[in-house]
């Protein structure tokens, strides 16, 4: 049998490039504007922080590359064929994801914390300032501000998890039913996505309402995360079940 | 003698398709099995199912007594597509990735094959000939020492060359207790190779047969007999 | 080496080994190449060759001594017998067959004796 970090590490190989490509793409950006700062200002506007904070959607492309690899991954024989329970493929496939964006998140982190330590002198003056005149930051910042990265972790997976749900129960559909039943899934599935968009936005608007409000208590916070974290179990327990029974690998 | 793949009446449908009912199908290990149908017979899906990829059929399969789909994969050694890797890989990166998740590949029959075979293992997977592709899933298929081998029709697009050289490497390395099924809608270069052939017609075995049952019996070749059943020449009441 | 599909195969490689025991290409006591090579020279199945192998084990034309491999039998009066075997067969076939071309017992001799005359005047 195969074990999870023999998986892990198959998977991860794909996703890995996916990731350094993005993150070449990333430093050439980077390379680019500084160039460009150098070009416009002279030496005196040089700034590693400003030419490296840019998101230039590149976060989002990464996302969804992923995103797409691991489906993919999912109903391809390569990884299906492997001797390992469809539990392990099926998390093996989510961490490998997790653990690539994490991989680009902090690369590029690194990058602006370096941009960060060279104008630090200055800009330590300057936070001193802000911090002064910032006296309506709510007490329990650092505890908000915990949550609030707690809680993008969670709908990340959350995000990759539904995917995957909607992957599975499409594919297992066009698969099985015949053509009429098909689409009334596929009304049905439709419905679904469009309800939880709807869900999702409405409950983050409440989360951003209480949080600038300082509304929200540290039970409510610990209560979201629950909520978040028991919706990716109960998610990853049925695409587990689904990849078991019905979902194939595609020939 | 013991059976390496029992089929218990498996059916399955796609859609409102029936793809394959009532199979019924023992293997004894250690048999090379021709898997003979036209194409969209349900070959390849037979095979699937076998290798836990394929779903929700009805009925049993084991694999040396082992039913669990899990267990199965283990046991079974299939020519797989490798659209899982990237296009740019390097033959020695699946290779690595083979033997990191397959327990039982043997990097020296890999080395022996792919010598064999004549495969540059420095080469990228898109770089390769559709023939060379087709030769190396075929090595590192049988690189693995694996119960059971599907080889699902190995010899597509391949010159008469490498096919001989790929019948040479089965005959040279398959194990004396690993059974293998093949499977062609083409036999005449393989018949000496194979012991058994089984028929999918109608979506079901339609016959198994060992093949010198079917010279001495019939007086023919394996693909005049194969051809004479899909043709009807030979009723259903002779086999 | 060709095989016929028609006929079974283990059936055309023991005839073509007991050719070559007769005709002397395998001398008596002599080893056979392994099982799996010989598999891999006819390009046939292991099991087929196996099986070859072991009718003529039983018929004593080969011994197998377990581990070490396949003999040619040193009794050479099996091998004098295999040979009277195959010319009996051969006779046979040729003299059905010139009967039915209503040949008499002394027109087939002296064909026979006719064909032999001038073919070894050609060499």
């Amino acid at each position: 049998m195969t074990s999870f970090s023999e998986l892990f590490r198959s998977m991860w190989k794909p996703k890995g490039h996916i990731v350094n490509l993005m993150l070449f793409f990333y430093l050439l950006i980077v390379v680019i504007s500084l160039i460009g700062q150098v070009i416009h200002g002279g030496m005196g506007d040089f700034s590693l922080l400003k030419a490296s904070s840019g998101d230039f959607g590149l976060g989002v492309v990464t996302f969804i590359w992923l995103t797409v690899q691991t489906e993919r991954d999912y109903v391809s024989d390569t990884y299906r064929l492997m001797p390992a329970s469809e539990a392990k493929q099926y998390l093996a496939g989510l961490s490998t994801a997790f653990v690539a964006y994490l991989y680009f998140v902090a690369v590029r982190s690194l990058v602006m914390g370096v941009g960060l330590g060279l104008e630090w002198p200055r800009l330590s003056v300057e936070l001193d300032q802000l911090r002064s005149n910032l006296t309506g930051l709510p007490h329990n910042w650092q505890m908000i501000a915990v949550f609030v990265a707690l809680l993008v972790l969670l709908l990340m997976i959350n995000a990759w998890v539904y995917v995957s749900l909607i992957h599975f129960i499409l594919n297992t559909v066009s698969a099985f039913l015949p053509a009429g039943q098909q689409k009334v899934v596929k009304v049905v599935v439709a419905i679904l996505v469009v309800a939880a968009t709807i869900a999702l936005s409405v409950w983050l608007g409440r989360l951003q309402y209480q949080l600038l409000h300082g509304a929200s208590s540290t039970v409510n916070m610990w209560v979201d995360l629950v909520v978040a974290l028991v919706t990716i179990v109960v998610t990853v327990t049925i695409n587990i079940c689904l990849m078991r029974k019905w979902v194939e690998a595609k020939y | 003698m013991t059976n390496a793949i029992e089929i218990t009446d498996l059916s399955y449908r796609k859609n409102t398709k029936t793809i394959l009912h009532d199979v019924n199908l023992q293997i004894v290990q250690g048999r090379v099995v021709g898997l003979l149908g036209e194409n969209g017979a349900g070959k390849t899906t037979l095979m699937r199912l076998m290798a836990d990829v394929a779903k929700g059929a009805k009925g049993t399969i084991a694999i040396n007594q082992e039913t669990d789909g899990t267990k199965r994969r283990g046991l079974i050694s299939f020519t797989e597509s490798l659209r899982g890797f990237r296009p740019g890989s390097k033959l020695s990166q699946i290779r690595d990735v083979y033997a990191t998740v397959y327990p039982d590949f043997s990097a020296q029959k890999y080395i022996d094959l792919t010598t064999f075979l004549q495969i540059d293992d420095d080469l990228e997977l898109n770089k390769l000939s559709r023939g060379t592709r087709e030769k190396f899933i075929i090595a590192l298929t049988l690189s693995r020492q694996a119960a059971v081998y599907l080889l699902d029709e190995p010899f597509n697009g391949i010159d008469s060359m490498s096919r001989k050289r790929i019948i040479s490497s089965i005959i040279k390395w398959k194990a004396d207790d690993a059974t293998m099924l093949i499977s062609d809608h083409y036999v005449t270069e393989i018949a000496a190779l194979l012991d058994e052939v089984v028929i999918i017609k109608d979506h079901t075995v339609c016959t198994h047969k060992s093949s010198e049952e079917i010279r001495s019996q019939f007086g023919i070749g394996v693909e005049d007999f194969y051809e004479s059943v899909y043709g009807g020449d030979i009723h259903d009441d002779e086999l | 080496m060709e095989f016929d599909d028609k006929i079974p195969i283990y059936y055309q490689i023991k005839n073509d080994l007991y050719h070559r025991i007769v005709a002397g290409d395998l001398a008596p006591g002599e080893k056979l190449p392994a099982v799996r090579q010989l598999a891999v020279d006819l390009t046939v199945n292991v099991n087929t060759v196996q099986r070859a192998l072991s009718e003529m084990v039983t018929e004593q034309v080969l011994t197998s001594k377990r581990g070490v491999g396949n003999f040619v039998t040193q009794d050479t009066t099996k091998i004098t017998a295999l040979k009277q075997r195959l010319s009996h067969g051969y006779i046979e076939r040729l003299y059905t067959q010139l009967h039915a071309l209503r040949l008499s017992d002394g027109e087939i001799v002296a064909a026979i004796q006719e064909y032999m005359a001038t073919t070894n005047e050609e060499e």
